[in-house]
């Protein structure tokens, strides 16, 4: 007897053994393929989300173009970047949200043997001219980055490429994209696609304001191949606000806007006008000005100054529209293409109109788009010191202080242009951990986890500090 | 003489199915030579030496060898997922830890005192973690066999006996150890793996041919003769660079001495711990210090005024001149306001000596004697004991915090963010047997 037991026990056991285990490890509560489309969507709002926020940790630029200023906390508007790793947040959002699942959706689509070749084209330079975006990012925000050897997961050291080679690189690429973007065929859905509802018209104007504008970024760099760039995409970028590349953020929650979720939801009162900017828009008698920023308690406009302790009653603070639930986001905008115009004529370069033309085009179309009236457009570009004949200073100093103000709640490409174009002088924060940043360092972790790749790129570019002037920044 | 052996395999579903299957071995031997040898030395109580060999394996976390899909929240009716941000990997090995100990345990004079020694040496090899990586990869970490690891050291206790009379007894038992790692080997040929990164970028990693756990992070810009370098402001400058070692989170080593004394019915007994070195890095300092919330942040300067008054030309000037030379190499002489605006130190400034002495427990015991006991029936015994842990430091180097507090207990040792005090504890306790 006992040995039966014995010995059926011991088939028990036997039974319980499995010949292949691997099944017990495969995770079946999350898919392990997916539609192209759904990464491509998740891309999309992962790039508008890191512009769009005033976080702190991530996206601080509003008080480094002097926009707003903050109530108690000041290091990061004094241009301390790194104690909250803000560089090392901006990039990691860019690469590992944004780029890499660009670059799986990309594979998904090639992989597809059944989808449509001219659809698969489409849907191939959609997802590309959003990398180029992202990339023109990170490579406007540090100088040389990991380009070409970046997103391998089985290279973990990946080498910073130079930074004009990527910037000329990106350009090639749009001038791929662009000729490869069909009209008769579709790209992504009308749900997938949360930029431009499946338009595929509207992306290669996208994709051709993009090539305008990183053109331009490079034009005191390399003339010559912005003036090439600059030419070919003149045309055919956007020629209304109705082109705008907005990302329509919803009225309810998990989708709201960064912003109503940093300062409705989480109640923060932190975040107040800039000297700045409230001082600039009461000397020109600027429209916008109520549209950018509330009253403070005596119902003056009033700006607190960057880098102190500002009493938060006594200040303008943001007006309602900017920080709304449903408040949309601009990419790139048909104001920005306008100035752009009107910088391409003063450089020389052949585009249709004048300086004045696109520069009152650019400043009309801001100041509709904020809820401004044609009255408000006529009387304020008659103002001497706005009109482009009678403003003070050279065209950099007319296009960038119109610039500077158009792009209010736009920080990202608001520090960018100021940092290209030279105006207006920013007043320096009280405090200043620095001079004017004109990069972020890298990431502090790439100092840990990509030594000698870190150490090359920051001696190639002239030492890694936020002064270090990125190879466009030639004054 | 003892000798034995063991000898275990397992199969794990967490690895890869081609690398799932690992074996464990262990060797271990013992001989009481002190039988051999207690004619001859009639002091010698016992004595014993050991050894043995032991490798032990280990298999992943669950779910660690393939990437899966992310369900984000939808936009509107739009589906979204994400790529995960951890890189899962299909070619994980085993790890495995390969020790050796040996040892040797003495006592004499009748067990009156002896001690009991050992070292260890102990390689880990392809430990699995999912390291930080470069976000340029696409992703924030990466599983990996991470690298070698080895762990060599002493411990050593020592028991004596001194006093024993009928009435009076003391023991005194007293330990030490000290260990010594290195990190042999990383994965990929890396030469750095950040174990953990905290607030004001301080990292703890694990650096090629260094012990494991280096904190690193900004410190001072040094001259050639190693002197504090002041810049042109008149605050210090600051390296970019935040691969600077400030300190090992491992201490030299560490010991104990627990002493007992026992006199009629009472006794009383005390434990003393003492850490030696290693270094603790302290947000809560770096923190207080620049928001000056501290007691250090106000005080007189040297011209006797108050540091915080308005830095002005004349004797009447408030701020500080800090210590350090200018470029030049002369000592520097500017008055410089320090306050939640200008310039924080480096973090290097907040590295501290670890070290501390320690009244860990002390406790006082009455125990009745039998001729009060004899008067209740059953019950035996009755001991009423008073105790008390973490009584006293007697000797730490950081201030106002105590330096055992650390933010985490896992790896990520040796940095404090918002330290709690260490509680004491008192107590009366009172044993009743039957």
């Amino acid at each position: 007897m006992k040995k039966l037991i014995i010995f059926f026990i011991s088939l028990l056991c036997l039974g319980a053994c499995k010949k292949d285990l691997s099944s017990l490890n495969t995770e079946t509560k999350k898919p392990a393929a997916v539609p192209a489309g759904t990464l491509f969507s998740y891309a999309t709002k992962a790039y508008v989300d890191a512009i769009t926020s005033a976080s702190v940790n991530t996206n601080v630029f509003r008080f480094t173009v002097s926009h707003w200023s903050m109530v108690t906390y000041q290091d990061e508007a004094q241009y301390d970047f790194t104690t909250r790793a803000i560089p090392q947040a901006w990039s990691t959002t860019m690469y590992t949200r944004v780029i890499k699942n660009l670059q799986v959706s990309s594979g998904i689509i090639n992989a597809d043997v059944l989808l449509n070749a001219d659809v698969k084209t489409n849907q191939l330079a959609m997802i590309d001219i959003l990398q180029v975006l992202a990339y023109s990012t990170l490579v406007n925000t540090f100088g040389n980055v990991p380009y070409s050897q970046a997103l391998d997961q089985a290279n973990l050291f990946p080498v910073y490429d130079d930074a004009k080679t990527i910037s000329l690189d990106l350009i090639s690429r749009l001038n791929k994209d662009i000729s490869s973007l069909k009209t008769a065929s579709a790209g992504f859905s009308v749900s997938e696609d949360l930029l431009y509802k499946g338009s595929v018209a509207k992306w290669i104007k996208f994709a051709n304001s993009l090539r305008l504008q990183q053109a331009m970024i490079i034009a005191d760099a390399d003339n010559a191949a912005a003036k090439t760039a600059v030419e070919a995409s003149s045309a055919d970028a956007f020629a209304s606000a109705a082109d705008n590349a907005s990302f329509a953020y919803l009225a309810g929650a998990p989708n709201q806007n960064p912003l109503f979720v940093d300062i409705v939801t989480g109640g923060r009162g932190d975040y107040l006008a800039a000297k700045d900017l409230v001082d600039k828009l009461k000397t020109l008698s600027d429209p916008r000005l109520s549209q950018y920023f509330t009253t403070n308690v005596s119902g003056d406009y009033v700006g607190g100054i960057v880098g102190v302790v500002n009493t938060a009653s006594a200040f303008s603070k943001p007006a309602a529209k900017v920080y709304a639930a449903d408040a949309p986001t601009l990419i790139l905008d048909y104001v920005e293409m306008e100035f752009y115009k009107a910088e391409a004529v003063e450089r020389g370069y052949a585009v249709s109109g004048t300086a004045a033309e696109h520069y009152n085009n650019a400043i009309t179309a801001s100041i509709l788009y904020w809820g401004g009236t044609q009255a408000d457009v006529a009387a304020y570009l008659a103002n001497p010191s706005v009109a482009y004949a009678t403003a003070s200073g050279t065209w950099k100093e007319k296009i960038g202080t119109q610039k500077w103000i158009a792009l209010y709640n736009r920080p990202y490409a608001g520090w960018t242009e100021l940092r290209r174009l030279d105006f207006p002088k920013i007043t320096a924060p009280v405090g200043a951990k620095s001079g004017f940043p004109n990069r972020l360092t890298y990431p502090g972790n790439e100092q840990q986890l990509n030594g000698d790749n870190y150490t090359a790129a920051a001696a190639a570019i002239g030492g890694d500090l936020v002064t270090t002037k990125l190879f466009w920044d030639k004054f | 003489m003892t000798l034995e052996g063991t000898f275990r395999r397992d199969k794990s579903s967490t690895l890869p199915a081609e690398n799932a299957a690992y074996n464990y071995y262990s060797i271990a031997g013992s001989w009481l030579f002190s039988k051999q040898l207690e004619k001859q030395f009639d002091w010698l109580s016992s004595g014993k030496i050991r050894a043995n060999y032991a490798t032990v394996g280990n298999d992943a976390p669950w779910g660690s060898t393939m990437n899966t899909y992310t369900t984000q929240p939808l936009y509107g009716s739009t589906i979204l997922f994400s790529y995960p941000v951890t890189a899962n990997n299909p070619t994980l090995k085993p790890e495995r830890t390969t020790s050796t100990e040996v040892g040797l345990e003495m006592a004499f004079l009748r067990n009156r005192v002896g001690f009991d020694a050992t070292y260890y040496t102990a390689d880990s090899k392809n430990q699995i973690i999912a390291v930080s990586v470069s976000s340029a990869t696409g992703f924030t970490n990466a599983y990996v066999n991470a690298g070698t690891m080895r762990n060599r050291g002493v411990e050593l206790s020592l028991f004596a006996n001194p006093v024993k009379t009928s009435d009076f007894s003391w023991n005194i038992n007293l330990n030490w150890t000290k260990n010594k790692s290195k990190v042999l080997e990383l994965y990929n040929g890396s030469k750095n793996l950040q174990i953990a990164s905290f607030q004001a970028g301080i990292t703890v990693n694990a650096t090629l041919d260094q012990p494991y756990g280096t904190i690193q992070g900004k410190t001072y810009v040094y001259n050639d003769k190693g002197e504090k370098l002041i810049g042109s402001d008149g605050y210090y400058q600051i390296t970019s660079t935040t691969t600077n070692v400030l300190g090992n989170i491992n201490p030299e080593w560490m010991g104990g001495i627990h002493n007992s004394f026992k006199y009629k019915n009472l006794s009383l007994g005390f434990l003393i711990d003492i850490r030696k070195g290693g270094t603790v890095w302290s947000l809560d300092q770096f923190y207080a210090t620049y928001t000056g919330i501290l007691p250090n942040t106000v005080g007189l300067n040297d011209l006797g005024n108050p540091v915080r008054n308005p830095v002005t030309s004349d004797n009447t000037s408030g701020g500080v001149i800090l210590e350090g030379v200018t470029a030049d190499g002369s000592v520097n002489t500017k008055r410089v306001v320090i306050d939640a605006n200008s310039p924080t130190l480096p973090q290097a400034a907040f590295a501290y000596d670890a070290s501390y002495v320690k009244l860990r427990e002390a406790t006082f015991t009455y125990s009745f004697p039998k001729s009060i006991l004899a008067n209740l029936g059953p019950v035996k015994g009755i001991d009423i004991t008073v105790f008390g842990r973490n009584l006293w430091i007697i000797h730490k180097n950081l201030p106002y915090a105590d330096p055992e507090e650390n933010l985490s207990s896992g790896n990520a040792q040796g940095v404090q963010s918002g330290a709690y005090p260490t509680t004491r504890t008192v107590g009366l306790n009172a044993k009743i047997s039957f």
